[in-house]
């Protein structure tokens, strides 16, 4: 088998690593992603990142939205907007 | 407001800001989020019966808006942006033509706990996240911010399990670059 062939670039390992997170890998996808990270530190630091990056946001949760608040026009808009809706509505004539 | 809608009312004191919020990150467009909130109180108004009051009032109107959120995207983003693997991998950007990284990542020492706590770090990351195509943000948001199962976000969005994977892959490299650069130092990568 050629090496080559075999080994995993780092561009397929990192689409491994982030594969990883979301189902089982397959016994020969796994023990390849294990070789390319047994021989490269780059890889490993990318793992690493990703792992903090995981967990981070795992751990915000919705306080990873933004803070951003209607304001006072936005808010009225939005009143006014939803009380012409209901009054046509029920200004309709039910069949 | 009539005193049938005093609801509608409540619930735009009590929740609007948070629903805003909530939209806005994932639509990044202060007019069509607004639409959004719009959309998700008139439903819930007209589908109070379906209330069971099980859940939160919030927890109820943040599912509705979630759906329409998750309808917009399907709708509207353009359908590359949700197939993707048909399109030029754009994660090759990192890598040389031998598949090798063009600049080599660097273990992170912040713990996460720490980011979480610290405000500056949020609002990069809220930034870097915003930078995002629309599906991809979607996609990841729901997947890492609300904890939902990739099933559940497949068929919000109307895509393959290994489309989602795409995603996901492509957000992550991305997403890691951009807090390189704008927080966990240097210009490299």
């Amino acid at each position: 088998m050629a090496k080559s062939s075999w080994m995993y670039s780092c561009h397929e390992a990192s689409r491994m690593i982030s594969d990883a997170l979301e189902r089982n890998l397959a016994p020969t996808e796994w023990m390849r992603l294990r070789m390319h990270l047994a021989l490269c530190k780059m890889c490993r630091d990318y793992e690493q990142n990703i792992h903090v990056l995981e967990s981070t946001l795992n751990r915000l949760g919705d306080q990873g939205t933004q803070n951003d608040q209607l304001s006072d026009d936005e808010k009225t808009l939005i009143r006014s907007n939803l009380n012409t809706i209901l009054k046509d509505a029920s200004d309709t004539p039910k069949p | 407001m009539a005193r049938d809608d005093e609801h509608l009312e409540a619930w735009i004191r009590d929740h609007g800001d948070y629903l805003f919020g909530y939209a806005l990150s994932r639509l990044r467009d202060r007019e069509l989020a607004r639409d959004m909130i719009q959309d998700t109180l008139l439903a819930a108004h007209r589908g109070m019966k379906g209330f069971d009051g099980k859940s939160s009032p919030r927890t109820w109107l943040v599912s509705i808006l979630k759906h329409k959120i998750a309808d917009h995207i399907r709708l509207h983003v353009r359908t590359e942006q949700l197939h993707e693997d048909v399109q030029t991998d754009p994660t090759s950007d990192w890598f040389g033509s031998d598949g090798k990284w063009d600049h080599a990542p660097k273990a992170w020492k912040d713990n996460p706990e720490a980011l979480c706590e610290n405000v500056d770090f949020r609002k990069v990351l809220q930034s870097c996240m915003g930078h995002l195509p629309d599906a991809q943000r979607e996609a990841f948001m729901l997947r890492e911010l609300d904890g939902d199962d990739s099933a559940s976000i497949c068929k919000k969005l109307g895509i393959s399990t290994s489309n989602f994977h795409v995603l996901m892959h492509r957000a992550r490299m991305a997403l890691r670059s951009c807090l390189q650069t704008h927080w966990f130092g240097g210009s490299r990568s």
